[in-house]
Protein backbone atom coordinates (compact mmCIF):
# COMPACT_ATOMS: atom_id res chain seq x y z
CA UNK A 1 0.00 0.00 0.00
CA UNK A 2 2.94 2.47 1.20
CA UNK A 3 4.62 1.64 -2.10
CA UNK A 4 1.59 2.28 -4.73
CA UNK A 5 1.15 5.56 -2.80
CA UNK A 6 4.87 6.94 -2.94
CA UNK A 7 4.89 5.97 -6.83
CA UNK A 8 1.66 7.21 -7.16
CA UNK A 9 2.70 10.77 -5.53
CA UNK A 10 5.73 10.92 -7.46
CA UNK A 11 4.05 10.24 -10.77
CA UNK A 12 1.97 12.94 -9.48
CA UNK A 13 5.15 15.19 -8.97
CA UNK A 14 6.34 14.24 -12.04
CA UNK A 15 3.20 15.55 -13.63
CA UNK A 16 3.17 19.17 -11.53
CA UNK A 17 7.08 19.63 -13.38
CA UNK A 18 5.69 19.32 -16.36
CA UNK A 19 2.90 21.14 -16.42
CA UNK A 20 4.99 23.76 -14.73
CA UNK A 21 7.79 23.86 -17.49
CA UNK A 22 5.14 23.66 -20.03
CA UNK A 23 3.97 27.35 -18.63
CA UNK A 24 7.78 28.90 -19.31
CA UNK A 25 7.12 31.25 -22.16
CA UNK A 26 10.17 32.08 -24.97
CA UNK A 27 9.35 35.28 -26.26
CA UNK A 28 11.29 37.82 -28.88
CA UNK A 29 10.70 40.73 -30.72
CA UNK A 30 12.69 41.47 -33.68
CA UNK A 31 12.82 44.85 -34.51
CA UNK A 32 13.01 47.40 -37.42
CA UNK A 33 16.84 47.89 -37.61
CA UNK A 34 19.83 47.93 -39.95
CA UNK A 35 22.99 46.27 -38.42
CA UNK A 36 26.51 46.97 -39.96
CA UNK A 37 29.09 43.96 -39.73
CA UNK A 38 32.94 44.25 -40.14
CA UNK A 39 33.73 40.75 -41.23
CA UNK A 40 37.24 41.56 -42.78
CA UNK A 41 39.20 44.82 -42.43
CA UNK A 42 41.17 45.13 -45.57
CA UNK A 43 44.55 44.65 -46.43
CA UNK A 44 47.09 47.04 -49.02
CA UNK A 45 49.67 44.75 -50.96
CA UNK A 46 52.44 46.37 -52.88
CA UNK A 47 52.94 44.71 -56.48
CA UNK A 48 54.95 47.00 -57.98
CA UNK A 49 56.77 49.83 -55.95
CA UNK A 50 54.34 53.09 -56.90
CA UNK A 51 50.93 50.89 -55.90
CA UNK A 52 49.26 49.78 -52.92
CA UNK A 53 45.91 47.68 -53.64
CA UNK A 54 43.66 45.20 -52.17
CA UNK A 55 43.25 43.23 -54.94
CA UNK A 56 43.77 39.42 -54.34
CA UNK A 57 45.29 38.61 -56.89
CA UNK A 58 47.70 40.89 -55.93
CA UNK A 59 48.34 39.63 -52.47
CA UNK A 60 46.03 42.19 -51.26
CA UNK A 61 42.77 41.55 -49.17
CA UNK A 62 39.63 43.06 -49.58
CA UNK A 63 37.40 44.92 -47.14
CA UNK A 64 33.96 42.37 -46.42
CA UNK A 65 31.07 44.07 -45.16
CA UNK A 66 28.00 42.88 -44.24
CA UNK A 67 24.14 44.38 -43.61
CA UNK A 68 21.57 42.41 -41.80
CA UNK A 69 18.17 44.17 -42.67
CA UNK A 70 15.34 43.65 -40.02
CA UNK A 71 12.94 44.99 -42.62
CA UNK A 72 12.29 45.17 -46.46
CA UNK A 73 12.29 48.41 -48.40
CA UNK A 74 13.10 50.92 -45.34
CA UNK A 75 17.07 51.67 -45.46
CA UNK A 76 20.17 52.84 -47.59
CA UNK A 77 23.27 51.17 -47.45
CA UNK A 78 26.24 53.66 -48.47
CA UNK A 79 29.62 52.56 -49.03
CA UNK A 80 32.40 54.92 -49.84
CA UNK A 81 35.94 53.49 -50.87
CA UNK A 82 38.53 55.43 -49.60
CA UNK A 83 40.03 58.73 -51.33
CA UNK A 84 43.06 59.56 -49.15
CA UNK A 85 44.96 58.11 -46.16
CA UNK A 86 44.46 58.35 -42.46
CA UNK A 87 47.71 57.74 -41.63
CA UNK A 88 51.35 57.43 -43.76
CA UNK A 89 54.41 58.14 -44.09
CA UNK A 90 54.93 62.23 -45.64
CA UNK A 91 53.80 62.01 -49.42
CA UNK A 92 55.10 64.67 -50.98
CA UNK A 93 54.03 63.60 -54.17
CA UNK A 94 50.51 63.25 -56.12
CA UNK A 95 47.91 60.15 -55.13
CA UNK A 96 45.74 58.80 -57.04
CA UNK A 97 43.08 56.76 -55.17
CA UNK A 98 40.83 54.49 -57.47
CA UNK A 99 38.05 51.81 -56.04
CA UNK A 100 34.93 50.16 -56.56
CA UNK A 101 32.10 48.72 -54.28
CA UNK A 102 30.26 45.50 -55.43
CA UNK A 103 27.92 42.83 -53.96
CA UNK A 104 29.65 39.82 -52.65
CA UNK A 105 27.23 37.51 -51.15
CA UNK A 106 23.23 37.35 -51.18
CA UNK A 107 20.87 36.06 -48.52
CA UNK A 108 17.92 36.42 -50.94
CA UNK A 109 17.17 35.89 -54.39
CA UNK A 110 15.19 39.35 -54.50
CA UNK A 111 18.97 40.75 -53.79
CA UNK A 112 20.00 39.63 -57.23
CA UNK A 113 20.00 43.70 -58.94
CA UNK A 114 21.13 45.63 -56.37
CA UNK A 115 24.84 45.87 -57.98
CA UNK A 116 22.85 46.87 -61.42
CA UNK A 117 20.29 49.19 -59.07
CA UNK A 118 22.76 50.85 -57.45
CA UNK A 119 23.51 54.99 -57.56
CA UNK A 120 26.85 55.83 -57.69
CA UNK A 121 28.68 59.78 -56.97
CA UNK A 122 31.92 60.13 -56.30
CA UNK A 123 33.35 56.96 -54.25
CA UNK A 124 30.50 56.38 -52.79
CA UNK A 125 27.57 53.74 -53.77
CA UNK A 126 24.20 53.71 -52.72
CA UNK A 127 22.41 50.66 -52.02
CA UNK A 128 18.61 50.64 -51.60
CA UNK A 129 18.34 47.55 -50.04
CA UNK A 130 14.57 46.17 -50.34
CA UNK A 131 14.86 42.85 -49.57
CA UNK A 132 14.82 41.80 -46.07
CA UNK A 133 18.13 39.86 -45.08
CA UNK A 134 22.10 39.65 -45.45
CA UNK A 135 23.78 41.40 -47.76
CA UNK A 136 27.90 41.03 -48.02
CA UNK A 137 29.82 43.76 -49.91
CA UNK A 138 33.57 43.61 -51.04
CA UNK A 139 35.31 46.95 -51.30
CA UNK A 140 38.37 47.25 -53.07
CA UNK A 141 41.25 50.47 -53.11
CA UNK A 142 43.91 51.10 -55.09
CA UNK A 143 46.60 53.87 -55.16
CA UNK A 144 49.04 54.85 -57.36
CA UNK A 145 51.99 57.12 -56.39
CA UNK A 146 53.20 60.13 -58.37
CA UNK A 147 54.71 59.18 -61.56
CA UNK A 148 55.12 55.94 -61.24
CA UNK A 149 57.50 57.04 -58.06
CA UNK A 150 58.24 54.76 -55.44
CA UNK A 151 56.10 54.67 -52.03
CA UNK A 152 58.23 55.11 -49.07
CA UNK A 153 58.38 52.67 -45.94
CA UNK A 154 56.10 52.91 -43.65
CA UNK A 155 52.61 51.87 -42.43
CA UNK A 156 49.25 52.97 -44.85
CA UNK A 157 45.76 53.11 -43.46
CA UNK A 158 42.88 54.06 -45.39
CA UNK A 159 39.13 54.01 -43.92
CA UNK A 160 35.99 52.52 -45.75
CA UNK A 161 33.01 54.14 -44.56
CA UNK A 162 30.24 52.05 -44.36
CA UNK A 163 26.62 53.55 -43.37
CA UNK A 164 23.30 52.36 -42.94
CA UNK A 165 20.55 55.15 -43.26
CA UNK A 166 17.02 54.93 -42.10
CA UNK A 167 14.08 55.89 -45.91
CA UNK B 1 27.36 11.19 -19.58
CA UNK B 2 30.94 11.79 -21.48
CA UNK B 3 29.33 12.02 -24.60
CA UNK B 4 27.12 14.63 -23.34
CA UNK B 5 29.62 16.93 -21.81
CA UNK B 6 31.84 16.72 -24.89
CA UNK B 7 28.90 17.97 -26.65
CA UNK B 8 28.16 20.68 -24.20
CA UNK B 9 31.91 22.03 -24.58
CA UNK B 10 31.23 22.43 -28.26
CA UNK B 11 28.39 24.48 -28.00
CA UNK B 12 30.18 26.77 -25.50
CA UNK B 13 33.83 26.63 -27.66
CA UNK B 14 31.82 27.36 -30.78
CA UNK B 15 29.31 30.26 -28.63
CA UNK B 16 32.58 31.73 -27.76
CA UNK B 17 33.91 31.92 -30.95
CA UNK B 18 30.52 33.27 -31.98
CA UNK B 19 30.76 35.89 -29.94
CA UNK B 20 34.50 36.77 -30.62
CA UNK B 21 33.80 37.09 -34.37
CA UNK B 22 30.63 39.24 -34.33
CA UNK B 23 31.78 42.83 -35.25
CA UNK B 24 28.79 44.16 -35.50
CA UNK B 25 27.15 48.07 -34.98
CA UNK B 26 23.76 47.80 -33.88
CA UNK B 27 21.01 50.93 -33.31
CA UNK B 28 17.18 50.78 -32.58
CA UNK B 29 14.61 52.10 -33.11
CA UNK B 30 15.30 52.86 -36.63
CA UNK B 31 12.56 55.53 -36.95
CA UNK B 32 12.56 57.64 -34.05
CA UNK B 33 9.46 60.07 -31.99
CA UNK B 34 10.34 63.12 -30.12
CA UNK B 35 8.21 63.88 -26.74
CA UNK B 36 8.44 66.99 -24.33
CA UNK B 37 11.05 66.30 -21.96
CA UNK B 38 10.93 67.72 -18.41
CA UNK B 39 12.51 70.71 -19.96
CA UNK B 40 9.96 72.99 -21.04
CA UNK B 41 10.44 73.78 -25.03
CA UNK B 42 12.77 70.80 -25.30
CA UNK B 43 11.83 67.96 -26.53
CA UNK B 44 13.88 64.30 -26.49
CA UNK B 45 14.10 61.25 -28.20
CA UNK B 46 16.62 57.92 -26.74
CA UNK B 47 18.03 55.25 -28.86
CA UNK B 48 19.45 52.09 -27.43
CA UNK B 49 23.21 50.93 -29.15
CA UNK B 50 25.08 47.85 -28.85
CA UNK B 51 28.40 47.34 -29.95
CA UNK B 52 29.76 44.32 -31.33
CA UNK B 53 32.55 45.51 -32.49
CA UNK B 54 36.16 44.68 -30.35
CA UNK B 55 38.10 47.11 -32.79
CA UNK B 56 35.83 50.25 -31.73
CA UNK B 57 35.61 51.59 -27.92
CA UNK B 58 34.05 55.36 -28.55
CA UNK B 59 31.09 56.27 -30.64
CA UNK B 60 29.49 59.82 -32.03
CA UNK B 61 26.04 61.07 -32.39
CA UNK B 62 24.90 63.53 -34.54
CA UNK B 63 21.76 65.41 -35.79
CA UNK B 64 20.68 66.53 -39.52
CA UNK B 65 18.40 68.06 -41.09
CA UNK B 66 16.70 66.37 -44.14
CA UNK B 67 19.68 67.94 -46.35
CA UNK B 68 22.17 66.36 -44.02
CA UNK B 69 22.98 69.93 -42.68
CA UNK B 70 23.73 69.49 -38.65
CA UNK B 71 20.96 70.32 -36.35
CA UNK B 72 22.06 71.57 -32.76
CA UNK B 73 21.30 68.72 -29.90
CA UNK B 74 21.93 68.37 -26.17
CA UNK B 75 23.41 64.96 -24.96
CA UNK B 76 25.07 63.85 -21.85
CA UNK B 77 26.59 61.19 -24.37
CA UNK B 78 28.10 63.48 -27.87
CA UNK B 79 30.71 60.85 -27.67
CA UNK B 80 30.74 58.41 -25.29
CA UNK B 81 32.81 55.13 -24.59
CA UNK B 82 31.07 51.68 -25.31
CA UNK B 83 33.47 48.64 -24.42
CA UNK B 84 32.58 45.54 -26.90
CA UNK B 85 29.90 43.89 -26.40
CA UNK B 86 27.85 46.50 -24.18
CA UNK B 87 24.92 48.18 -24.68
CA UNK B 88 23.93 51.69 -23.91
CA UNK B 89 21.02 53.78 -23.90
CA UNK B 90 21.50 57.31 -25.28
CA UNK B 91 19.18 60.62 -25.01
CA UNK B 92 19.12 63.07 -27.49
CA UNK B 93 17.56 66.65 -26.34
CA UNK B 94 16.13 68.82 -29.52
CA UNK B 95 15.32 72.68 -28.73
CA UNK B 96 11.39 73.34 -30.08
CA UNK B 97 12.78 75.55 -32.71
CA UNK B 98 14.51 73.17 -34.56
CA UNK B 99 11.97 69.98 -34.08
CA UNK B 100 10.69 70.56 -37.82
CA UNK B 101 14.03 70.46 -39.41
CA UNK B 102 15.39 67.27 -37.31
CA UNK B 103 15.18 64.04 -39.84
CA UNK B 104 18.17 62.03 -38.87
CA UNK B 105 19.85 60.83 -35.45
CA UNK B 106 23.32 59.05 -36.21
CA UNK B 107 25.81 56.98 -34.62
CA UNK B 108 28.93 56.94 -36.04
CA UNK B 109 32.20 54.75 -34.67
CA UNK B 110 35.11 56.18 -34.19
CA UNK B 111 38.51 54.90 -34.54
CA UNK B 112 41.76 54.35 -32.96
CA UNK B 113 44.69 55.79 -35.26
CA UNK B 114 46.68 52.66 -35.65
CA UNK B 115 44.93 50.19 -33.85
CA UNK B 116 43.64 48.10 -36.80
CA UNK B 117 40.49 49.16 -37.24
CA UNK B 118 40.01 50.49 -40.93
CA UNK B 119 35.86 50.18 -41.73
CA UNK B 120 33.98 53.11 -40.29
CA UNK B 121 30.49 51.97 -39.43
CA UNK B 122 27.87 54.94 -39.04
CA UNK B 123 23.75 53.87 -38.68
CA UNK B 124 21.39 57.00 -38.91
CA UNK B 125 17.90 56.62 -37.41
CA UNK B 126 14.86 58.62 -39.06
CA UNK B 127 12.34 60.39 -37.41
CA UNK B 128 8.20 59.23 -37.45
CA UNK B 129 6.40 62.42 -38.21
Amino acid sequence: MLKKVLIGSFLVSIAAISAKAAEAPISGTVESKCTIFTETNGVYASPIASQLTTDPADGGVQPIIRFDVALADSFLGRISFPTSFSSSPSLPDTQDFSGNVEVETVSDVGMADYDTDKTTFNNTHEYDLTVAGTTRFKVSSEMDYGDTKALPAGNYTAIVTAECVAK
Amino acid sequence: MRVVIFFMILVFVGLGYAIKDAHSHEMVPAYFKLTQSPVVNVHVTSFKLFNARNDVDYYQVSVYDEDWNRVPFASFDRVFKLEHLKRKEIKVYIQEADISSVTYVCTESKLYKGKGAYVASRICSKIKR
